[in-house]
C-alpha cells in the first residue's frame, strides 16, 4: 500500500531527473553539434551544389548552370583526361598522389618496424624514440627552409669537396631527383604520431602473453608475427585505410616547398588547395569543387573495400 | 643484475638471421638519427656565418662567428599586408595572432572534444551512438576538395572569413582521433565518483567542473600541447582562412616564397626558422615526457 501511494512522487521524481539529465546532456553536446552540422554537412552538401554552379561575375552570386550544360564543371575534367596519360592534367596529378600514397605505406611500415625496436627496449631506444618523434614538432617552413637548402646547397658541396664528385644541381633542382627527394622528405618526416601509436598498442599486449611465447622458445620474429602483428593489427589497418582515403588529399608538402610553382610534381590535393589559396576574391570555386567531388566518388568505395579486406584478412589476436 | 639478467635474455632470443637484421635496423634508424642531427646541426652553423661567407662556404664551419643574421631575421619580422592599404604588419601583431590562434583553437578544440566525449560516454541515448559511429565513420571516409565550400560558407553564411573568430569556430570541432581517446577515458572512468558527488548534493555541472575535470587535467594538457603545437606550425589555415591575420609560420612562409618580405638571404632565412622552432623546442625539452608518453587510444598512460 505504502509502496502504491509512492509511486506518483518517485515516478515524478524519475521524470525530473531525466528531463534534468537530458537538459544538462543537451547543453553539453549543442555547440559541438551545431559546428559539425555547419562545417561538415552543411560544407560538405555545398561542395557538391557548388560543382553544378558557376560564379556570375555581374551579378557576384553563384548560379545553377543551365541544364543543358549542368554538367560543365565535370565535363572540363574528363576533356582533360580523355587527353591521354602524356597530355591530361588531372592524370599527371594523379600519378603523383599515387607516388606519395606509395611512400605512405612505406612510412606505415617503417614506422611498425622502428616502433617494435623502441618497445623491445633495444640498444639506444629512448634516444630513437625522441629522435624519431621530434620531426613531428618542427614547424612544416622550417624543416622545409632547412631541408631545402641542405639537399640542394649543403650535399652538392658535400659531393664535390669531400667526395671529390660531381653534381650539377642540388637535388630538389635537379629534375631527375626531384620527385624522389620529396618522397623521401614525406616519408623522413612522418614517423612521430605512428611511433607512438604502435608503441602504445604494443604496451598494452600482456606481459604474460610474452612471457609464455619466450618460455615457449619463440624467436623474435615468431613473437613479431604471431603475437605482435596481431595486436597491432587493427592500428596498422587504421594507418593503412586511412593512407588511401588520403591518396587524393596529400600535398607531399609542395606548397611549403614551391609555393605555387611546383608545376610537374603537383599532386591532386596540392592543386585544390592552390587553387582554393589563389582565389582572393570570390572567384571559380565551381570547377575545384567538382575535381573534388570526383575524387571523393572515386575514392570512396575503394578506402572502403580497402577496409572491408583489411578487416576480412586481418591475423585473430585469439 | 636483474636489468643486465633481462637483457641478456632478450638478446638470446634472437637467432642469427634476426641479429643480423637487428643490426640492419639498428644502422637504419642510426642513420636516420645521423641525418636528422646532421642537417640542424649545419642549419645552426649556417646561421652564425656572414651571408658572403656562406655563399664559398657552404658545409665549412663558420668564421667569423656572427649574430648578425638572429638580429636581422628579427628586426626584418614583418609584413606587408596584401590589401590596398599595403600597412606594415609587426613582429608583435605577428606574434599575438600566433599566440591567439594556437592557444585559442587548440584550447577550444580539445574542450570540445572532451565535452563531447564526456556527454556521449556517460549518457547512454541514440544520440550518443550516432555521434560515436559518426567520428569511427568520418575518420575513414574520405572528403576531397571541401576547401572552397568550407571558405565560401566562412565568407557568405558565417561572415567568419580573414577574422580569429572564424578559425577558433572551425576548431571547435571534436572529431577525430582524440574524442575517441577522452571517450575512452570517461568509458573506463568509475561512476562512484559521480554518485558519491550527486548523493551529497552535489548537481552536473558542479560534478563536471569539480571532479570529473581535475581528474581530465593531465590529459586535457597533453592533448593541448599536442593541438597547440600543431596549430603554431600550421601556415596553410591562416594562408587561406586569415590572411589578414598572419602567424609565425605563415610569416616564415611569406619570406620563403615573396621576395619583397621580410628576409633577403639564405643564412637570414635559416636564422630566422630557428627564431621560430625556438618555442617549441623548449616546449618539447620541458614536456617531452607527457607529449611521448602520455596519450593512447586507450586513454592515458600515468
Amino acid at each position: 500500500m505504502e509502496k502504491t501511494l509512492k509511486k506518483p512522487s518517485e515516478n515524478r521524481g524519475m521524470a525530473n531527473r531525466k528531463r534534468r539529465d537530458m537538459a544538462f546532456y543537451a547543453s553539453l553536446v549543442a555547440l559541438p553539434l551545431i559546428q559539425f552540422i555547419i562545417m561538415y554537412i552543411v560544407v560538405n552538401f555545398n561542395s557538391v551544389l557548388l560543382s553544378f554552379q558557376f560564379y556570375n561575375g555581374e551579378t557576384s552570386n553563384y548560379e545553377f548552370l543551365p541544364l543543358n550544360d549542368f554538367f560543365r564543371n565535370f565535363a572540363r575534367i574528363f576533356d582533360d583526361i580523355g587527353r591521354g596519360t602524356e597530355n591530361s592534367m588531372y592524370l599527371a596529378m594523379a600519378k603523383n598522389s599515387l607516388y606519395g600514397f606509395l611512400a605512405t605505406l612505406v612510412g606505415v611500415g617503417l614506422s611498425m618496424i622502428f616502433s617494435y625496436y623502441v618497445f623491445k627496449k633495444m640498444f639506444g631506444h629512448n634516444f630513437f624514440k625522441i629522435i624519431l618523434f621530434v620531426p613531428s614538432i618542427i614547424p612544416a617552413m622550417v624543416s622545409v627552409i632547412i631541408f631545402n637548402y641542405f639537399a640542394n646547397s649543403a650535399v652538392k658541396d658535400v659531393v664535390v669537396k669531400i667526395f671529390h664528385g660531381s653534381m650539377e644541381y642540388g637535388l630538389l633542382s635537379n629534375p631527375d631527383t626531384k620527385l624522389g627527394t620529396i618522397l623521401f622528405y614525406n616519408v623522413w618526416i612522418g614517423f612521430g604520431t605512428q611511433l607512438l601509436m604502435y608503441v602504445g598498442a604494443m604496451n598494452n599486449i600482456s606481459d604474460s602473453m610474452l612471457e609464455a611465447a619466450q618460455i615457449d622458445g619463440a624467436s623474435a620474429l615468431r613473437e613479431f608475427v604471431s603475437i605482435i602483428f596481431p595486436c597491432v593489427y587493427s592500428t596498422f589497418s587504421v594507418f593503412v585505410t586511412v593512407a588511401f582515403a588520403q591518396i587524393f588529399v596529400n600535398q607531399l608538402s609542395l606548397f611549403s616547398f614551391f609555393g605555387t610553382s611546383a608545376s610537374e610534381l603537383s599532386t591532386i590535393g596540392y592543386y585544390i588547395y592552390k587553387q582554393v589559396q589563389g582565389i582572393s576574391k570570390d572567384g571559380e570555386f565551381n570547377s575545384v569543387a567538382a575535381l573534388g567531388i570526383l575524387c571523393t566518388i572515386i575514392i570512396l568505395p575503394i578506402t572502403l573495400g580497402v577496409r572491408y579486406l583489411l578487416r576480412k584478412i586481418g591475423p585473430s589476436v585469439d | 643484475m636483474e636489468k643486465t639478467v633481462k637483457r641478456q635474455n632478450r638478446i638470446s632470443r634472437f637467432n642469427n638471421a634476426e641479429k643480423i637484421i637487428l643490426v640492419i635496423l639498428l644502422a637504419v634508424l642510426a642513420a636516420y638519427a645521423l641525418s636528422l642531427i646532421l642537417m640542424f646541426g649545419w642549419a645552426i652553423m649556417s646561421s652564425f656565418k656572414t651571408p658572403n661567407f656562406y655563399r664559398k662556404h657552404i658545409i665549412e664551419f663558420p668564421e667569423p662567428i656572427t649574430i648578425e643574421n638572429y638580429v636581422n631575421a628579427y628586426s626584418n619580422f614583418y609584413l606587408r599586408s596584401d590589401d590596398v592599404t599595403s600597412r606594415v604588419i609587426g613582429f608583435g601583431e605577428i606574434i599575438m595572432n600566433t599566440l591567439l590562434y594556437a592557444v585559442g583553437c587548440s584550447f577550444l578544440q580539445t574542450l570540445s572534444c572532451c565535452v563531447m566525449a564526456y556527454a556521449t560516454a556517460k549518457y547512454a541515448y541514440k544520440l550518443s551512438k550516432i555521434v560515436y559511429t559518426t567520428v569511427i565513420i568520418v575518420m575513414i571516409l574520405p572528403i576531397v576538395g571541401s576547401l572552397p565550400s568550407e571558405v565560401f560558407v566562412l565568407k557568405r553564411v558565417l561572415h567568419l572569413y580573414d577574422t580569429m573568430a572564424g578559425s577558433w569556430f572551425m576548431s571547435f570541432n571534436f572529431l577525430g582521433m582524440y574524442y575517441l581517446v577522452f571517450y575512452e577515458f570517461f568509458k573506463s572512468m568509475p561512476k562512484d565518483y559521480n554518485e558519491a558527488a550527486e548523493i551529497d548534493g552535489a548537481g552536473r555541472y558542479t560534478v563536471l567542473l569539480r571532479i570529473v575535470f581535475p581528474l581530465t587535467r593531465n590529459m586535457f594538457f597533453t592533448v593541448m600541447l599536442l593541438k597547440f603545437i600543431v596549430y603554431w606550425n600550421d601556415y596553410q589555415v591562416p594562408l587561406v582562412y586569415m590572411p589578414g591575420h598572419p602567424t609565425l609560420s605563415y610569416a616564415v612562409f611569406r619570406f620563403m616564397s615573396i621576395a619583397k618580405d621580410g628576409w633577403s638571404n639564405v643564412t637570414q632565412k635559416i636564422a630566422g626558422a630557428m627564431l621560430v622552432f625556438l618555442p617549441v623546442f623548449v616546449l618539447f625539452v620541458i614536456f617531452h615526457n607527457k607529449l611521448i608518453g602520455n596519450v593512447t587510444m586507450g586513454g592515458v598512460k600515468e
